[in-house]
């Protein structure tokens, strides 16, 4: 019975061990997956935000990409959309909270793959996108692929490029 | 002859923990928390609806099942509403399989054909826009592990609804009715 006991904290304090450990000390699949939640928060917004905040979070949000970052997707209704560097980023940006009053973006399933010299990575996820505005097309998307391709630059991971992937085939 | 003759009961906060054996309780444990995740993985998953995609057969915020085992030994039919997975499964989109692996599809003006033949499709409700797909206006034949699915709302422009051609290792199972 002891044994038995002996093996259930064994369990327990290896599980606690793991969590704490990757609570702490996260390892680089879960850093490059926390910087991309944190850029889905930055591009979201509220029609609460005030001027100085959106200026203080756009322009924090050009520092997820690298200054060579290419965004390139398809968006559902909306049409492609090509951005070429931070510059591109920031305008578009700018361009989205003039077109919407509020923007929630979130990713879910993050597959990460870790290039072997830990320099570069790649993710693959879902996005929905729930915005409000007064066109049509306005209304975000309820669930669309992406797969980002990202570098590690002065110690942080950085977007340097984004891409639809087609979940259907046409 | 009982082994645990003679030993003092067990205290009934630990009969309340763990059980009057903990050894049979563990094992009952795990057998359910193995059992569990077979069958919310293989057998039957859990959907909410969310969307207009899919009316008027399916509506917003319906409750439903996806069957990825159904599908596995029924196999997959026309008509049969599927789930096809994205980069996981905590967002599915659910479609109708119209088309089969081998066969020339075609929409035209909102119709689909299948081998030239137009489809019946009672789940669709009568107001339905004038889609043309493939846009190059040829038929599309089916490779061996593809399926034309498309939702059942087609009052939306094309451009607004998402449809297209879905290989079988992205259809996770069919939607139990």
């Amino acid at each position: 019975m002891k044994r038995l006991w002996l093996l259930v904290l064994v369990a327990v304090a290896a599980a606690a061990g793991w969590w704490w450990r990757e609570s702490l000390f996260p390892g680089e699949l879960t850093r490059v997956r926390r910087s991309l939640e944190v850029l889905a928060t930055e591009v979201s917004f509220t029609s609460k935000e005030g001027g100085i905040a959106t200026g203080r979070r756009v322009s924090s949000l050009v520092d997820h990409f690298t200054p060579e970052a290419v965004i390139e997707v398809e968006i559902l209704g909306a049409g492609t959309f090509h951005l070429n560097g931070r510059g591109e980023i920031q305008q578009a940006m700018w361009g989205a909270r003039r077109a919407a009053s509020s923007l929630q973006v979130r990713f879910f399933d993050i597959l990460v793959d870790l290039a072997s010299d830990g320099q570069t990575a790649s993710a693959h996820l879902t996005a929905t996108a729930d915005a409000k505005g007064n066109r049509r097309n306005q209304e975000g998307f309820e669930a669309m692929e992406f797969r980002f391709q990202l570098r590690r630059l002065d110690g942080a991971w950085k977007v340097q490029q984004v891409a639809t992937v087609q979940t259907l085939k046409q | 002859m009982n082994s645990s003759e003679g030993a003092p009961p067990a205290p009934w906060w630990q009969v309340i923990a763990v059980g009057r054996n903990p050894r049979v309780t563990l094992v009952r444990l795990l057998a359910l928390a193995g059992l569990t995740v077979l069958i919310f993985r293989h057998g039957v998953i859990p959907v909410r609806v969310t969307g207009i995609s899919m009316q008027p057969a399916y509506r917003d915020g319906e409750r439903r099942w996806i069957s990825p085992l159904w599908a596995r030994f029924d196999g997959l039919h026309r008509g049969d509403v599927v789930a096809i997975q994205t980069s996981g499964r905590k967002l599915l989109y659910l479609k109708r399989i119209l088309g089969l692996p081998g066969e020339r599809v075609r929409i035209r003006k909102g119709e689909v054909l299948i081998n030239d033949d137009p489809l019946t499709e009672p789940y669709v409700a009568p107001q339905r826009a004038k889609w043309n797909w493939p846009t190059n206006g040829l038929d599309r034949t089916l490779g061996i592990d593809e399926y034309l699915v498309v939702g059942d709302n087609r009052s939306m422009p094309a451009d607004s609804h998402y449809f297209g051609v879905a290989d079988r290792d992205r259809i996770l199972g069919k939607l139990i009715r």
